[in-house]
């Protein structure tokens, strides 16, 4: 193995590195607008590094065989990139959104931080904000 | 989590105009009070490990990660009488309601008869 081939295969971890950053279960999930600039900038950069060790090993390597390799090599590398952000999109969508009607909101009771116990009777009489979070990471 | 320390910079602002802002998420009381813990959530951060009103709200995610589901993200603002005035439901989860969104909406559950 030579050393474009080495750049190339870690051009290939650099753009499974960067999709693993975009799933649901990475830290603090990011907003599409600012937080996804590096994770793309990482899956692309991964994809261009990948293309660059596969040309050099074209023009310097030797033998029909590792030149095939290289070239499948950097083809799994792009369309990777271009399917992790396929990926990236559709598995970002959540389902419809609900209505609630014109009715009362439905009951709970549930503990928050400090141990106390809030339910949608306790918050009668409030204009409340309830905002539902993803999870706790 | 972002969502929720965005929430927390209007938090001031909207306790003082007599409202409140409740938060729900799935996970336990611990993980909950860690999270609150960490990020300064001084709001009523309430754990749902159970999903019980995420489920009454219809706001599970299913199979939203590879071993659980998740809450989907959203915002309703809710008027003194329990009823629904409006919602962000973005189609995406990779979506945070910002600050002028909730100040925004606040604003107008308040002025709104």
């Amino acid at each position: 193995m030579g050393m474009a081939a080495l750049i190339s295969l870690m051009g290939f971890g650099l753009v499974v590195l960067g999709g693993f950053l975009f799933m649901p279960f990475a830290p603090d999930v990011p907003v599409l607008s600012a937080g996804d600039m590096p994770r793309l900038i990482v899956i692309f950069l991964g994809a261009g590094w990948s293309a660059l060790g596969a040309i050099q090993f074209l023009r310097h390597g030797q033998g029909f065989m590792s030149k095939a390799a290289l070239t499948l090599l950097m083809l799994l590398s792009l369309f990777g990139a271009g399917g992790m952000a396929w990926w990236i999109e559709s598995g970002s969508m959540v389902p419809p959104p609900v209505d609630l009607g014109d009715k009362p909101v439905p009951k709970f009771e549930l503990t928050d931080q400090n141990g106390e116990t809030v339910s949608d009777v306790s918050l009668r009489g409030k204009p409340v904000v309830m905002i539902f979070g993803r999870g706790t990471w | 989590m972002k969502e929720l320390r965005v929430a927390q910079t209007e938090y001031e602002a909207i306790k003082k105009q007599g409202g409140e802002i409740v938060a729900i998420t799935g996970g336990t009381k611990e993980e909950v009070k860690a999270a609150a813990d960490k990020h300064g959530i001084k709001f009523p951060f309430l754990a749902d490990p159970e999903f019980k009103a995420v489920d009454a709200y219809g706001m599970r995610h299913e199979g939203a990660l590879p071993d659980r589901d998740a809450v989907r993200p959203g915002v309703f603002f809710i008027r003194p009488n329990g009823t629904v005035a409006e919602s962000i439901q973005p189609e995406t989860f990779r979506y945070t309601s910002t600050a002028d969104e909730i100040r925004a909406g606040f604003e107008r559950l308040v002025t709104t008869p």
